[in-house]
């Protein structure tokens, strides 16, 4: 039977250490100092736009578009992060752990989808963007803390049964 | 889905653990199939079997619920 892809086990405190990596740089070095620490650069695009991204009427095709931590390198990193972390290999992974993964997935689309639909009724503007912008991390975030807990407490369990 | 695995077990004077490792699960698993809380996979019900030395029929049975 062929088994579902996962990431070497290893690869979960990598996961963690990227994800957390940036998420302080964003938390301490944009957001705590308002922007002072993020920084400008440019990346070569199949789309992109003029001088300011967003604002700009000309799009561009096959350029070097300028970007930033924020707009890029932020989201690409929590994501590679949180992947890693969520879809790594368990110590004891078998058909009971990958049941928990299914039922961890499933929850969580259907909770960014509620979250999705709620945003996109109450949120509107330059805001609205931001949400549907970091929202796959969203999704990422609570597949990872709904499959924690769910192995926790799996793990829990069997140790109170232990003969 | 009903079984005697821990039954089955202490015939044979194996601990889950030893289970586990000889079908190539987790401990944990096999706890939650003993305590009814997970349906295992053809296969593992049939290396389960083949461990006990009985008919899978012998060791796991069919409920009501199961039915729905």
């Amino acid at each position: 039977m062929k088994k579902t892809f996962l990431f070497p086990t290893c690869f979960r405190k990598i996961g963690w250490i990227i994800s957390i990596v940036t998420l302080l740089y964003f938390v301490i070095g944009v957001i705590f100092f308002e922007a002072k620490y993020d920084f400008n650069f440019k990346m070569p695009a199949i789309v992109g736009y003029g001088e300011i991204p967003f604002f700009s009427e000309e799009t561009k095709y096959f350029v070097l578009a300028h970007t930033s931590f924020i707009t890029t390198l932020f989201p690409v990193l929590m994501i590679i992060g949180l992947v890693f972390i969520a879809f790594s290999r368990e110590r004891n992974e078998d058909e009971y752990v990958s049941k928990i993964r299914e039922r961890a997935l499933v929850w969580s689309v259907l909770a960014t989808c509620a979250v999705l639909i709620l945003a996109n009724l109450l949120i509107y503007g330059l805001d609205a963007l931001y949400v549907f912008w970091f929202d796959f991390l969203f999704f990422l975030l609570l597949f990872v803390i709904k499959f924690r807990i769910d192995i926790f407490r799996f793990n829990r369990s069997a140790k109170k049964d232990e003969e | 889905m009903k079984n005697n695995i821990r039954v089955e077990r202490a015939i044979l004077k194996i601990s889950q653990q030893e289970l586990a490792e000889r079908i190539g699960v987790s401990r944990q698993t096999i706890n939650a199939i003993e305590l009814e809380k997970y349906v295992p996979s053809a296969t593992v019900i049939m290396k389960i079997a083949f461990i006990f030395g009985k008919k899978v029929e012998d060791i796991f049975a069919l409920e009501e619920s199961d039915w729905k």
